[in-house]
Formats: C-alpha cells, sequence, structure tokens
C-alpha cells in the first residue's frame, strides 16, 4: 500500500545574475512570480560570482538555481555555476538542484545549454506559470514527495 | 452600448471621440509655434520640412578594427554619425584580461582597454567632421579623454567637435546597473566630465539622458518624462552649483526617448516632454534662452523590449511603428533597434533593415512634408495635455521621495518600474496587451541569420593588451597613474590629468582603480 502523499514542500530557489550584464527587469518579474506562487526566493542581485552563486545555493539548500543573463556570455558563465555547484555539493547531480537559464538565449544555444546540464532554457516568451510549475515540480521530486 | 473603458500607457482615460470641445482655452498658447516656446510643436522652426531626423545608430562588438568596420559601413548607408557600443567590461573599467570580463569582453559592445584601443576604433572618421555619439557612463571620463586625445592626435580643434556622451549614471542605477561607485562618488566624477565638455567643446552635447532605459525597465510615458527631468535637474544644479551658467548648460543636454507601437501616445509623448522642458527652464531656471528652453531629442524606434523572438520579420512593423511615433513626436536623431533584438546584437543586414524603415518613413512618406503634422488633433493635442499632466506628478512624487538621488538609493524609482514589469508581464499572459505572434496569431518558427560572436576576441585582447603593457614606459604610466589618483575633483584640472595618462598607455581597469577614491564607495566593480 502507498503511503499518503506528504505535505507540498516549499521550493526554495535562487536567482542570480552571474557576469556583468545588469538587465534585472527579467529576473525580478520571475522571482516575484515564484515568491506569489509561495516559493521562497533569494536574489544574489548582479555581477553574482560563480563561487558565491554557487555556495548560497549550497547552503541555502535550494532546489533550483536561475540564471538570467543578456550579454552573449551565457554558455560560459552557465559552465563555471554548474561546474562550481558541482564542487560545493560534491556530487556530480548538484545535489538535486536543478539549474534553469533565461534572458537572450538564441535559438542555437539550447541544445548546447541543456548539454551543460540546464534542466530547461526558458526565453523571454515563457508564460511565468511554467517556470513556477517547474519549479515546484522539481521540489517536490527534489523533496521525494510522489507527483500527483 | 456599454460605455468604452480605454487607458493610456500612462494611466489616464482615453475618450472613444474627441472633439473640438475638448480642447483646453489656452490652446493655442500652450502650443506655441515650431520653434518657439515652449515648443511643443518641433525644437526647429522648419521642422523636418528642410532635413529629416538623423538616423543614428550604434554598433560596436570584438576588436575595435571590427567596430571600425560596421561603423565605415553605417556611415556609407546613411547613418549621421559613429555611434558607440562598449562592452561591458569598458562600462565598469575592467581590463579584457581580468577575470570578472572573461565571458563578457567584446559581446555587446568594443572592448576598448587603452588608448590604443581607441585609436583603431576612430581610424578613418574625422573627428571635426563626423559626429560621434559615446553611449558611456560610469566610465565617461576615461573614454572623453581617449576623445580628446584622438582629436588632439587628428589635428581636430576641440571646439570643432561634434557629437555626444551619454554620461548619465544616474539612470545606470536606475535601470541598467552598470555603475562603479555609489552614487555620491560616481556624480562626482559625471560632473567633472561635464563641466570640461561644457567649457571645451562647445559643440559638443554633455549628457543625453537616457529616459529610453526608464521605459524599458517598466516605466510608463509619464514616468519616463517625469524621473529623466528629475535626473536632468540633478545635473543642472550640480553645474550650477560649479559656476556655470542654465544658457551654458541646457543647450547641450538631450534626451534619450523611447518610442513603441503606441505612435500617438509616443508622438504625444515627445511633445509633452519639450513644452514641459520649456516651462522647466523659462521658469525654475529663470532661462529666456531658445537654445536652453527647446529641447533636443534621441529616440529608439522602436524600444528593444517590444520586440519578439518569434517571427522575426514581424518587427519591422514594430521597427516602423516607432519610427513613425518617433517621427510625428518630432526627434532630432534615431536610433534604430534591430529585428533580431530578442537573440544577439544586430547583425550588418539587421542593421540595414532598420536604416531602410527609417529611409522609408523619412523619403518615401509624407511625414515631414509639413511640421508637426498631428498639431491640433484633437486626440494628440489631449493626449499631449494629459501626458504633460501626469510627468509633472511623477516629478512631484520624486520630491516627495527626498529627491532623485534618495529615490535612486532607497530604490523608490526602480520599484516602481518592476511594479509595471510585473503588470505588463500579466496583461500578457491574460491576453490583454496584445503581442502578435505569441498571444495572438500562431505564426510559423522562423529561423534568421543571427551574429555570431567571435569566440577567438578574448586572447586576442588579452594578447593586445599584453602587447600594450609591454611596450609602453612604466614609469610614465605609474606617475600619471599617481596623480590621478591625487585629483582633488573640482578643484584640478582633471580631464586633462585623465589625457595625459590615456597618452601614457594607463588602462582602462588602472585607470578606474586610480578613479576610486574609497574602496567602500566602490560597488562591485572596483
Amino acid at each position: 500500500m502507498s503511503a499518503p502523499p506528504g505535505p507540498r514542500p516549499v521550493p526554495r530557489v535562487l536567482m542570480a545574475k552571474p557576469g556583468l550584464d545588469g538587465h534585472d527587469r527579467g529576473i525580478i518579474v520571475v522571482a516575484r512570480a515564484l515568491r506569489d506562487a509561495g516559493a521562497e526566493v533569494i536574489y544574489t542581485g548582479l555581477r553574482a560570482e560563480a563561487a558565491a552563486i554557487a555556495r548560497t545555493a549550497t547552503i541555502e539548500d535550494v532546489d533550483v538555481v536561475g540564471l538570467s543573463m543578456s550579454g552573449g556570455g551565457h554558455l560560459g558563465l552557465t559552465r563555471d555555476v554548474i561546474e562550481a555547484l558541482r564542487e560545493t555539493t560534491g556530487s556530480d547531480d548538484l545535489g538535486g538542484i536543478s539549474v534553469i537559464v533565461g534572458g537572450n538565449i538564441p535559438d542555437r544555444d539550447e541544445q548546447a545549454m541543456l548539454a551543460l546540464g540546464v534542466a530547461g532554457v526558458f526565453g523571454q516568451s515563457t508564460p511565468l506559470d511554467d517556470v513556477v510549475a517547474f519549479v515546484r515540480r522539481h521540489a517536490e521530486e527534489r523533496h521525494g514527495v510522489p507527483p500527483r | 452600448m456599454s460605455a468604452y473603458e480605454r487607458y493610456s500607457e500612462s494611466g489616464f482615460p482615453i475618450q472613444q471621440v474627441y472633439t473640438a470641445a475638448d480642447a483646453a482655452p489656452d490652446r493655442a498658447d500652450a502650443l506655441g509655434a515650431p520653434g518657439e516656446f515652449p515648443f511643443t510643436r518641433h525644437v526647429r522652426r522648419a521642422g523636418y520640412t528642410d532635413r529629416p531626423w538623423a538616423p543614428s545608430l550604434y554598433a560596436g562588438f570584438g576588436d575595435p578594427e571590427d567596430a571600425n568596420a560596421r561603423f565605415q559601413h553605417l556611415l556609407a548607408n546613411g547613418n549621421g554619425r559613429v555611434s558607440i557600443a562598449f562592452d561591458l567590461p569598458s562600462q565598469l573599467g575592467l581590463d579584457s584580461d581580468d577575470p570578472r570580463a572573461q565571458h563578457d569582453v567584446g559581446r555587446v559592445g568594443v572592448a576598448v582597454d587603452s588608448l590604443a584601443d581607441f585609436e583603431v576604433l576612430l581610424e578613418g572618421v574625422p573627428l571635426d567632421r563626423v559626429p560621434v555619439t559615446m553611449n558611456i557612463n560610469g566610465t565617461a571620463p576615461i573614454m572623453v579623454a581617449m576623445l580628446v586625445s584622438v582629436a588632439r592626435k587628428q589635428g581636430a580643434d576641440l571646439t570643432t567637435l561634434r557629437g555626444t556622451v551619454s554620461n548619465d549614471i544616474l539612470h545606470e542605477f536606475a535601470c541598467r546597473g552598470l555603475h562603479i561607485w555609489d552614487v555620491p562618488s560616481s556624480l562626482q566624477w559625471c560632473i567633472e566630465t561635464a563641466d570640461f565638455v561644457l567649457r571645451e567643446m562647445p559643440n559638443f552635447f554633455a549628457f543625453n539622458i537616457r529616459a529610453a532605459l526608464l521605459h524599458e525597465t517598466g516605466g510608463n510615458p509619464a514616468q519616463e518624462i517625469g524621473y529623466a527631468f528629475e535626473i536632468a535637474a540633478c545635473y543642472i544644479d550640480a553645474l550650477l552649483e560649479r559656476g556655470l551658467e542654465i544658457d551654458q548648460i541646457a543647450p547641450r543636454l538631450s534626451l534619450f526617448f523611447a518610442t513603441s507601437q503606441m505612435i500617438f501616445e509616443d508622438a504625444a509623448k515627445l511633445r509633452a516632454a519639450r513644452r514641459m522642458w520649456a516651462r522647466k527652464m523659462a521658469d525654475e531656471y529663470g532661462s529666456t534662452d531658445k537654445r536652453s528652453q527647446g529641447l533636443r531629442m534621441t529616440a529608439v524606434a522602436c524600444a528593444g523590449s517590444h520586440f519578439t523572438a518569434e517571427q522575426p520579420t514581424l518587427n519591422l512593423a514594430r521597427s516602423t511603428l516607432g519610427v513613425l511615433g518617433a517621427a510625428l513626436g518630432g526627434a532630432q536623431t534615431m536610433v534604430g533597434t534591430a529585428i533580431d533584438e530578442a537573440f544577439e546584437i544586430p547583425t550588418q543586414h539587421t542593421q540595414d533593415l532598420a536604416l531602410g524603415v527609417q529611409r522609408i518613413v523619412a523619403k518615401e512618406s509624407d511625414v515631414c512634408v509639413s511640421v508637426d503634422p498631428l498639431g491640433g488633433s484633437y486626440f494628440v493635442e489631449a493626449l499631449t495635455d494629459a501626458t504633460e499632466e501626469a510627468a509633472r506628478a511623477c516629478g512631484r512624487e520624486v520630491q516627495e521621495w527626498g529627491g532623485i538621488v534618495r529615490a535612486l538609493e532607497e530604490q523608490r524609482v526602480q520599484d516602481a518600474m518592476r511594479e509595471r514589469a510585473f503588470l505588463i508581464q500579466q496583461e500578457i499572459e491574460s491576453g490583454e496587451r496584445v503581442v502578435v505572434g505569441r498571444n495572438d496569431m500562431a505564426v510559423p518558427a522562423e529561423e534568421i541569420e543571427v551574429h555570431h560572436a567571435d569566440e577567438t576576441v578574448l586572447p586576442r585582447r588579452k594578447a593586445a593588451l599584453e602587447r600594450v603593457r609591454a611596450t609602453r614606459d612604466p614609469d610614465r604610466v605609474a606617475a600619471a597613474l599617481e596623480k590621478v589618483r591625487d585629483l582633488r575633483l573640482g578643484q584640478d584640472p582633471t580631464m586633462e590629468v585623465l589625457v595625459e595618462a590615456v597618452e601614457a598607455y594607463a588602462t582602462v581597469g588602472e585607470l578606474r582603480e586610480a578613479m576610486t577614491r574609497d574602496e567602500r564607495t566602490a560597488g562591485g566593480a572596483a
């Protein structure tokens, strides 16, 4: 007999802007949507360094790290963050943390981003609900709550 | 029949029909003639009838040679000037070999590490004939010093230089995040730069205030005007305190507005801004000089936040609407956004398209055949009046927040714009705000050729930097940087000291460090 479904975990998200780009309209809007949906959101602010992002993500035991990048350097920046997460979590699966990205990501780079280990590319056309749904689903997976 | 309910972007109601009865009784005075106070209709008497606005697309990426080639191409295709986009490290005062810069070198603009790069950047651009716009704020003092040096090397008198340095550090705190020091320290360098330009370069604009970025951050037209005017007033007041007169300052301060698909509200925005500025100069600053009262404007037509990733070709229509709105509003110069805005910086082809749109509107349509063609329109005059009123309210709001500096430090301006950004997103997702191709009309996937960043730029820039460091005179650089460190702003000849340092081939990073007065005021980049 299966166990009754557990309480839905409060998703914990770290939103970060790595690199030098300072356009934060998108990340602020997404953070707001997540908060309105009941997630706990930490925002690093601008010019966040990969090591600091990874440290915060690990200490805060977040479920998802969201990177917003509009300066064109998204491949290198994402690679650095994922590498740093590997180090701080000490595991290849990043302690179950899922990394998602948004911003100005050309279609041609989507496959490369996924190959780096990104779980989803949520470009400018993405409905906010899609991001919320992803975060909720992943938080549940990470905390062993069976999908409903 | 249900009541018509529609609101402008600025939030005031729009009537289904406007008639002569809606005209304010003092309409004629409130309008004035083109080229006359309060300049509602146009800053010049002839408007566009003798010459259209000047396209001023900006460009820059990769090595200085790449940027220079694009400048030359754009000039040949009718762009009215060289307008430089610097990469993020250059805007923040980081050298290309700084580890913090590694993923941003040469991507959204050209990498400039030293005068050696700036010289290549402006190769074949005679500064006494071609206007140059430098879209630079935090490191404006450094880039102006480089411009001065190149001009002198060309044998061009500084008084013959035409162009603009945006030099709008306050909007970086509101919108772009590319500030280097805290607000007070940043302002000091900004004013120092403006002071030099105003005194030594009589044909060069010391400010191009980036109201358009307030729009891009989520601000509505009234906020765009209202907050931008408070920023302008902050700069003006600081320069007045340094002994300049209002009529030395205002004629060489321009504003940069956004236009969008809302052609009538945008035309009204520009008209309202001109009238409000003229009144501000006359009433608050006591200026009777038409050159101070008549506000010159750049417009970005159309602002990039409106361009979709879906079926990018459709963005040409958005471009056209933006150009139309800016033209009907009487802007002097226009930046043109390219259809691939959602993906990357523009290609030569997409910039050509943007230029083409401007030329079609300017030369194939009848927008330019008579000044302020919308003048007297019941709708547009009502919009103009209402926009001015709403913009004044935003200005008062900033005063209630304790002035623009305090308002920025306390995030009041930012929060107001972010609030609306979230609202806009909700309107798009509910379908209330139509975005063709996204929530209206299914469009096929469309592949377009998009700019490919040259991934070999970074090693080349690093190598160039090494060469500069290896070949310059180390004692000369050290002494020059020492003088920069010792500069007393407002007292010493700052620009001459900076010119000396750039001519010793000090790097942008070294200069920024030397300019940093207090580590505690350095926000992240130092």
